[in-house]
């Protein structure tokens, strides 16, 4: 029941329900992925090629439910693969659902192929109501790079090529309250049988949207709140979480992680953007997460960095309609340590993008994002 | 979040679909006529299907969507192409604005200053153009005479912008038809008189309950081989289901595209 054959039973199904116009919705993507990574300079400059293909299906049987699945496959050979043979093939094959959706095909030090499910889910609606089930992405956050609401499912900022983010698998009731409001809950079970239980209310006030939330994340109590909303033109977001151990609960002390975004788009289309983190768990000293491959695996809305204190500044400017550039920073103000993120985004044609990225990181070793090194990404992406 | 740089573009166009069926014989004033001309999409709930391209010597780009709406105040877009941003959703109510991006499942509010800067480039402006109301109360209006224009007669009514409103153009030159009130031609100056902007409307014909022009271009003058053309592919008026309460963020994850 865990592995993969239960998505292909339910592929059979999509199959055999038969295909009718406006039944269904069929998009995705496939991209070339070129990956250069250098930790340093004088050293050997590795590299990864990666072929990845994503599809999204979706079907609707009639007006009150629908069914949707999402596949990644995804190809990758190069030194990267070979020097860092198995780690960093394990830890993409790793699964954090409940289910093991992930298929590891060629598992080898020269290459590697495998398939991820992210999605997979029923919805029904009836009325105001809606129940969804399976794996989903279920997103509460409001700010664009930290996000401590997102006790469901937490992402890495870096990682730039999974823009659809992981799901997990769940169970989500939703009423809607009015025509900007709602109430959620929600349950999810992870790979290791930790059970994330949480409600959130949802609503529009002052020309705000406001939520509050509360439950139980893995091992903690969670509570939080967030609000989105705008000054004199500027978006302004920002979302707060408190979380306490549900087992030593007198005995333990609780963590708070604070962020506030703001971004502004002057009438020339060039963009703004800052956002500030506080975790009264992370360190003042050195902050380093360890290695880079599962950064992801170690990421969730109590742990989204080991920093006490985190400064992102972002800024972006179309130089021609066709021609992105994108510059974004993070700053670790007590260990002193530095991300860049510079891109170059051109669309080719209609659905064919060029995109040229790097990810710099500087910092001394065991800091936030001093052993890193310094990548570079080119991407031919074709849409569908 | 480049993809909301759709807004102002999208937004806009609203404000430019313009046409009526009213059959008025009575005698106008310049001003009654701008009105009757940008009356049409005002307080009507409708449905469009529409794409608009942008026309570069170069290159060109379009963008495809489906579009509820209730005048200006209440909005519901639905992407359809290009593939990448397909399915997202963006609703207004009155100020306030979201995006719906379903491959992420999340709802994002909209800032307005998001609204201002254009999509690829594209030649619709917002400026002025933007307040739906602006072309009314921030002009002075003077029939100047009439001309024919692609086999329609047409008044050709001049604007002259009211001391201190904020717009940005010198003067406007509208060429409406006589008898159902198409806008059919729209020149802007700007300083110096130099005329910036043509919009041209053309291809009438029925949509729903009237006939509208339905393709709608604007040239940059100076700019040569620049160009952004709208197309209505589909249009209904006076849709029964699009009521206040259609605008509603649970409608924005349920709507699907029409065929």
């Amino acid at each position: 029941m865990k592995k993969i054959g239960f998505a292909i039973i339910i592929i059979l199904v999509f199959g055999m329900s038969g295909f009718s116009q406006n039944k269904y919705s069929f998009a995705g993507h496939l991209e070339n992925l070129e990956t250069l990574w250098i930790t340093d300079f004088n050293g050997s400059w590795q590299t990864m090629n990666t072929i990845n293909n994503r599809f999204d299906l979706k079907w609707y049987p009639n007006n009150n439910i629908t069914a949707h699945i999402g596949m990644r496959n995804i190809f990758n050979y190069g030194q990267i693969i070979q020097t860092y043979y198995p780690v960093y093939a394990n830890a993409m094959e790793k699964d954090f659902g409940f289910f093991d959706l992930t298929e590891n095909i060629i598992n080898d030090s020269s290459c590697f192929l495998y398939t991820n499910i992210d999605r997979l889910n029923f919805e029904y609606i009836s009325g105001k109501f809606e129940v969804k089930i399976g794996r989903q992405r279920i997103n509460w956050s409001t700010n664009l790079v930290w996000t401590p609401n997102d006790i469901f499912n937490s992402f890495s900022y870096f990682d730039f090529d999974y823009i659809e983010h992981a799901g997990c698998d769940a169970v989500k009731l939703q009423y809607y309250t009015g025509m900007t409001s709602s109430v959620q809950f929600a349950a999810k079970i992870n790979h290791n049988d930790k059970v994330t239980i949480a409600g959130m209310y949802r609503f529009n006030k002052w020309n705000y949207d406001f939520q509050f939330l509360g439950g139980v994340m893995d091992d903690d109590i969670v509570a939080g709140c967030g609000f989105s909303g705008q000054i004199e033109g500027a978006g302004i977001n920002g979302e707060m979480s408190y979380f306490r151990s549900k087992e030593n609960f007198m005995d333990s002390t609780a963590t708070f992680l604070v962020s506030i975004g703001s971004n502004y788009t002057f009438k020339n289309s060039l963009y703004i953007h800052t956002a500030f983190l506080v975790n009264t768990a992370g360190t003042t000293g050195s902050a380093g997460m360890g290695d880079f491959f599962t950064l992801n695996a170690k990421i969730n809305a109590k742990n989204l960095t080991n920093a006490r204190c985190s400064i992102f500044g972002e800024i972006s400017y179309p130089i021609t309609p066709l021609l992105k550039l994108d510059v974004s920073s993070i700053y670790n103000p007590n260990d002193k340590s530095v991300f860049l993120g510079p891109s170059l985004d051109l669309s080719l044609m209609n659905d064919l993008g060029l995109l040229f990225m790097g990810q710099l990181f500087w910092g001394d070793k065991g800091t936030e994002f001093g052993d890193y090194g310094k990548m570079f990404f080119l991407r031919l992406k074709y849409s569908f | 979040m480049k993809k909301l740089n759709y807004l102002s573009a999208l937004f806009f166009l609203f404000s430019i679909i313009i046409g009526t069926n009213i059959n008025a014989q009575e005698k106008l004033s310049a001003k009654e006529i701008v009105v009757k001309a940008n009356d049409l999409v005002m307080g009507n709930s409708s449905f469009s299907k529409m794409k608009m391209t942008i026309v570069r010597p170069e290159w060109s780009r379009t963008v495809s969507m489906q579009s509820w709406s209730i005048g200006n105040d209440y909005y519901m877009i639905y992407i359809t192409a290009p593939a990448r941003d397909n399915g997202q959703v963006f609703m207004k109510r009155l100020v306030d604005m979201w995006n719906w991006m379903p491959s992420i499942d999340r709802m994002i509010k909209i800032p307005p200053s998001m609204m201002m800067s254009s999509w690829m480039g594209s030649d619709f402006s917002n400026n002025d153009l933007m307040k739906q109301n602006s072309i009314i109360v921030d002009y002075s209006h003077k029939i100047i005479s009439s001309d024919s224009l692609e086999n329609y007669d047409c008044y050709k009514i001049e604007l002259i912008p009211l001391p201190e409103s904020p717009v940005v153009w010198n003067k406007v030159i509208m060429w409406i038809e006589k008898n159902h009130y198409y806008q059919l031609k729209c020149e802007y100056y700007g300083n110096d008189n130099t005329l910036v902007n043509i919009e041209k409307a053309s291809n009438v014909q029925q949509m729903g309950d009237r006939k509208i022009p339905t393709k709608l271009e604007i040239i940059p003058v100076q700019k040569k081989g620049h160009k952004t053309v709208l197309d209505i592919v589909h249009q209904e008026f006076n849709v029964k289901k699009v009521t206040k309460d259609f605008f509603s963020q649970q409608m924005m994850k349920r709507i699907r595209p029409e065929n």
